[in-house]
């Protein structure tokens, strides 16, 4: 074909001399500008990494110090002091904040993701009256500072607003408190955080592209919304699972502002308000404080590896084609 | 008959009456206090707490009522102070018996009826405080929590204190003495002595400094705390209690800011760039002088030893007054309105909090000051082997404390914003007008925050 | 195995109408296609007798049981989606296995079954792949193993070649006939390709408009057109105006119009007077060019002007006229090649068959 012949020799032109390239219209990078700019590039990628590694490795070090030697600040401990870690953990009290945390951040994510995970689907394949006006009115929460929700997310947790059910009678080894408040109790910690919108946006738009032909199919074979959900949806779905479960993990894991306010009692609080102790108005335990940060992030960092692992390996094995 | 009779019924009514208006006198003469449960709210942490809960306990265990005390850390000060005063707007049902709190804090607490006058309980007969028990107090810190201007209620009461002290390093003194930098011998005692100091150990620097840092003679932070300290050492006052007005532009105040804008104008003080940065380079040989609180004694003595560990003391503010004149601050315990149960239940924990070999235990853990005076017996012991605690707590009896109203953060907030200007010459006015302009601003505060909270 | 008859099915999206009134009946054990443009309403048919959408009126009947308001799993269906609907999370067995797991088939029929199905499907010994590993017509021919695993009534294809390139679609639909005459299940493949619904289906439902235009054997359709449209739509096919001039059993003489030309056409199924104007259908591969001397043995002998003629693969398309009416022809055989190297004026052409449709 008279086509085919032409492409060839175009492309032969563009890779030789120079000159054939300018005719082309494309101008040939010499060698020098080439490699000076890969150098370049990975020189600045690399000064910004250190940078924003700086941080923690100063946490590192501090950690293993003497609190004399975080004072005077030395660049590294003259004798890596490990039962920091330990004293960290005993004047924290951290073995119940360190299970207070786990627990929280367990029910968390399980209610966090029963109710992302119904709602998204129901967003995205549910056709029902009025679905999207809710959507959207959910969306433009997303734009609420968290500042501003505050104050009356306390008011209806402390149950100034309505009464709120009475958990402590239903279950008792997760409530201190009787009366219809939910100060001091597990589920002041759980509840608020299980209705994300993030998370369900997230999960909305991942099934929303899930093709038609696969529930129709499945309702062909006697599958209902459940099922199809359950056995066929969730499978398929483990990468935006596993980011909203990490985010939701990151976020209980670290709070402190609100569970400090919805507890009076150090009953339920969690590991981000026992670090808090390390510091007072003489002066921070700074070797202390860091060996707590450490152990409190630890846990998030094991997960993270592990989901990254799954994350990639969840991707490649969805790749729906057509 | 009947004049007998009518001399009995005098009698009976005269004593009834009596009774009365000595019960109207002491309205917790009836109040059983038996099993209360004291809710107390603190700041504390680490070994403070420790050492808290362990006087707890010890109350818990030997109390003749029955009265148990459950202590709770809940946050900061300011922590407290927010949950306190959102549980107040919206309706205080739900507070603590015993909390502490800053004295304007309890100042806020109290236009919002939110704490009791603990006059009632100090000088009740039945439960308060004896006159040779109340002699025994240290009168600064015993006065301290009595607000003349509400017509000298008594908000708090002190389990603790501490004050503001001068760091300094002895070697380098010695040193400088040594080179005929400086005319005197030890710490200086006057501001003219520390000008001398400071500029001397800026031009030479400390043998054995561990840091490449240049020397400088005194690093200054510019909190409000530092600012009433030097007020107070040059004889000055920031607040006028029978006019209830602030004085930030006073004499004093305005002698003491020039003072240190002229140490900034030589070179001879510096800024502090980061957190706890006098220190560092205070261990480091770096600084001659800093001032702070004696509670951070302790963080001194490990930050030396492990810097440049040369010889160093804590002294008075260098005054031009004849006495030194230290800047005494610290939370007390105020006791919320909740019922007279609690509350008296609450007090009883607070008379034994402040009892005299408590308090000894207390000082030792917590580094922060008794406030009796016969504490010290039990601390003479430590007093050996700590002298630089005991030079403190002699000079205790020499103490002025910060104003007690309410309002009173914000303008902390802004004399420390005007005192960074100041010696950073962003701000090149006259030291009186800019103080005068303070005045105002704080005087403003003042009047706003004397309103009721709803 | 069963038959399905739909009878007045109206569907409406909004204000548009899908299917206007559609009466249809498929016979059991065939393979009927059913085939029209795009938005002719042959998917919406589809779905409706599959249970995926609900009429607005009418009756569908499987076998003898009304099923219009019945949901798709009572139906005993198979259904094979346009995009290959495998899961991608399961091997092929499991995809294969779930459909028979959840209409409560035992427990140890079913790796037999499995086995079986892949067989047919020439998907054997593949029970571990997964989606990932297949190509396009293996998934596909997955989803049909897993329609056709719980031996369903009937099979439902929509489509089901149109995401495949084009060498693929040849095999993967002989092997669907092939299927489909082993198993014997009544099977119902929506198509917009006529020459896939002419080569795979027994019985043609050929619809436009959310109308049914015509149904029979495919070649009942193609050699006898009944309308203009089902004319049209298959082949390429000329359309010249004429009337009716004689009645002339076992054919109709017709007179073209504008010009002085009769011809002979087939009878039509509908009937005809004297004087009706009509279309004359000549399919362009009905027309033969024959040389002159032989004009005697062939009927409908006209003398045609070439206008155009060119090379389209198979055969030789040329423009022409007829008096003044266009004429395409499709020329084939090794023959063909001489018209292009000759290019003559005129040739005499054959029209061997003609056929009939209303004018109006």
């Amino acid at each position: 074909m008279a086509n085919d012949s032409l492409i060839p020799s175009r492309a032969v032109s563009m890779a030789s001399t120079p000159d054939a390239g300018k005719a082309a219209g494309i101008r040939e990078l010499p060698t020098w500008w080439r490699i000076g700019r890969r150098v370049l590039l990975y020189g600045i990628l690399t000064f910004w990494a250190v940078i924003a590694m700086i941080p923690f490795l100063w946490m590192i070090t501090n950690s293993l110090m003497t609190l004399g030697e975080t004072q005077v600040r030395r660049i590294v401990p003259a004798v890596p002091q490990w039962q920091n870690f330990a004293t960290a953990w005993e004047q924290a009290q951290f073995s119940v904040f360190f299970m207070n945390s786990v627990i929280i951040t367990a029910v968390t994510i399980a209610g966090l993701l029963i109710v992302s995970i119904t709602s998204a689907y129901a967003f995205a394949r549910i056709p029902f009256v009025g679905r999207n006006t809710v959507f959207t009115l959910l969306l433009i929460t997303l734009m609420i500072p968290e500042a501003v929700t505050l104050i009356p997310n306390y008011l209806v947790v402390s149950g100034q607003i309505f009464p709120l059910p009475n958990t402590a009678e239903q279950f008792p080894f997760i409530s201190f408190q009787l009366g219809n408040s939910w100060i001091d109790t597990l589920p002041a910690l759980t509840v608020p955080f299980m209705g994300s919108a993030f998370s369900i946006f997230l999960l909305r738009q991942f099934f929303a592209q899930i093709p038609n032909e696969l529930y129709e199919a499945a309702r062909i074979d006697g599958a209902g919304h459940l099922r199809f959900l359950l056995q066929i949806v969730l499978p398929i779905s483990r990468a935006p699972i596993f980011t909203v479960s990490l985010l939701t993990f990151i976020g209980s894991w670290n709070a402190f502002l609100w569970p400090l306010i919805v507890t009076n009692d150090n009953r339920w609080r969690p590991i981000a308000v026992g670090l808090y102790r390390f510091s007072d108005e003489a002066g921070t335990q700074t070797h202390l404080l860091m060996a707590g940060a450490l152990i409190t992030i630890l846990p998030i960092l094991i997960l993270y590896f592990i989901t990254q692992k799954s994350f990639t390996e969840g991707i490649a094995t969805t790749g729906l084609k057509g | 008959m009947l004049k007998r009779l009518s001399l009995v019924l005098l009698v009976l009514s005269v004593l009834s009456l009596a009774s009365s208006v000595m019960a109207q006198d002491d309205p917790y003469a009836n109040v059983d206090p038996t099993g209360q449960r004291v809710v107390f709210w603190h700041q504390h942490s680490g070994a403070r707490e420790q050492e808290l809960l362990k006087i707890v306990e010890e109350f818990n265990a030997t109390n003749e009522y029955g009265i148990t005390v459950e202590a709770i850390n809940q946050g900061s000060y300011n922590d407290i102070y927010n949950r306190i005063t959102t549980n107040l707007a919206s309706g205080g049902a739900d507070l603590p018996q015993l909390t502490v709190a800053y004295g304007n804090q309890a100042a806020t607490y109290w236009l919002n009826d939110g704490v009791i006058d603990m006059n009632l309980l100090v000088n009740s007969p039945t439960w308060g405080l004896s006159a040779e028990e109340i002699a025994d107090f240290f009168p600064a810190f015993y006065n301290a929590d009595v607000f003349p201007q509400f017509g000298n209620v008594r908000l708090g009461f002190p389990p603790n204190r501490s004050m503001e002290v001068m760091y300094y390093n002895a070697d380098w003194l010695a040193e400088l003495r040594a080179a005929g930098a400086i005319s005197f011998d030890g710490p200086p005692t006057t501001p003219e002595q520390f000008r001398e100091a400071a500029c001397a150990a800026t031009a030479n620097g400390f043998s054995g400094a561990t840091s490449d840092v240049a020397p400088i003679g005194y690093q200054l932070s510019t909190d409000a705390s530092r600012f009433a300290s030097w007020t107070f050492a040059f004889g000055g006052d920031i607040f006028d209690y029978e006019a209830n007005q602030y004085t930030l532009n006073s004499e004093g105040a305005v002698a003491a800011v020039t003072f240190l804008k002229g140490l900034f104008e030589d070179g001879c003080a510096g800024e502090i760039f980061e957190r706890f940065g006098d220190q560092t380079n205070f261990a480091n040989g770096v600084t001659l002088f800093t001032v702070g609180s004696s509670s951070g004694l302790p963080f001194y003595r490990s930050a030396v030893e492990s810097g440049a560990n040369f010889n160093w003391g804590v002294d008075a503010i260098p005054h031009t007054t004849p006495e030194p004149v230290q800047n005494l601050y610290g939370a007390s315990v105020s006791i919320p309105r909740t019922t007279p149960e609690g509350e008296l239940a609450a007090w009883l924990f607070v008379k034994y909090y402040t009892e005299a070999s408590v308090q000894a235990e207390w000082a030792l853990a917590s580094n922060y000051f008794p406030v009796r005076a016969s504490s010290a017996e039990s601390l003479s012991d430590y007093f050996e082997t700590d002298p630089i605690y005991r030079t403190a707590f002699e000079l205790l009896p020499f103490t002025k404390a910060e104003p007690s109203v309410p309002g009173y953060d914000p303008v902390r907030q802004e004399i420390s914003r005007v005192l960074t200007s100041i010696i950073t010459f962003s701000d090149t006015r006259e030291v009186s007008e800019i103080l005068n302009e303070l005045n105002e601003f704080a005087n403003a505060e003042l009047a706003d925050a004397s309103l009721p909270l709803n | 195995m069963a038959v399905v008859r739909v009878e007045s099915l109206v569907k409406r999206y909004g204000a548009v109408t899908a299917l206007k009134g559609v009466d249809v009946f498929i016979p059991n054990g065939s393979l009927t296609a059913i085939l029209g443009p795009s938005g002719c309403g042959k998917t919406t048919l589809l779905r409706c007798i599959a249970g995926l959408l609900l009429p607005d009126e009418g009756r569908i009947y499987i076998g003898s049981q009304e099923v219009t308001r019945v949901e798709p799993f009572h139906r005993n269906l198979g259904m094979v989606f346009q995009r290959p609907s495998m899961f991608p999370h399961m091997t092929v067995y499991e995809n294969i296995a779930w459909g028979l797991r959840l209409r409560r088939w035992q427990k140890h029929e079913i790796p037999r079954r499995v086995r079986e199905i892949l067989e047919l499907v020439r998907l054997k010994g593949m029970e571990d792949r997964r989606y990932n590993q297949l190509s396009g017509g293996q998934a596909q021919r997955v989803v049909i193993a897993r329609a056709l695993a719980p031996k369903p009534d009937l099979l439902l294809l929509d489509e089901p070649l149109s995401a495949l390139d084009a060498k693929l679609r040849a095999e993967l639909l002989a092997e669907i006939v092939d299927i489909q005459r082993e198993t014997g299940c009544t099977t119902l493949l929506v198509t917009h390709d006529q020459s896939e619904a002419l080569t795979a289906a027994d019985n043609l439902i050929l619809m436009n408009e959310g109308e049914i235009v015509q149904q029979g054997a495919p070649l009942d359709i193609y050699r006898r057109p009944q309308s203009v449209f089902s004319a049209n739509f298959i082949g390429t096919n000329n359309m010249l105006p004429c009337t009716v001039a004689r009645l002339d059993a076992p054919g109709v003489v017709l007179k073209l119009e504008d010009a002085p030309l009769e011809l002979v056409a087939d009878l039509p199924a509908f009937p005809v007077e004297i004087g009706q104007p009509v279309w004359a259908c000549v399919r362009a591969d009905d027309i033969d060019v024959i040389p002159q001397e032989t004009a005697p043995h062939y009927r409908n002998v006209v003398k045609i002007c070439v206008e155009r003629a060119a090379l389209t693969g198979g055969f030789v398309s040329v423009e022409a006229r007829l008096e003044a009416h266009p004429l395409r022809i499709h020329v084939s055989g090794s023959a063909r090649f001489a018209l292009l190297e000759q290019s003559p004026a005129f040739l005499t052409v054959s029209l061997a068959h003609v056929t009939l449709v209303p004018r109006d």
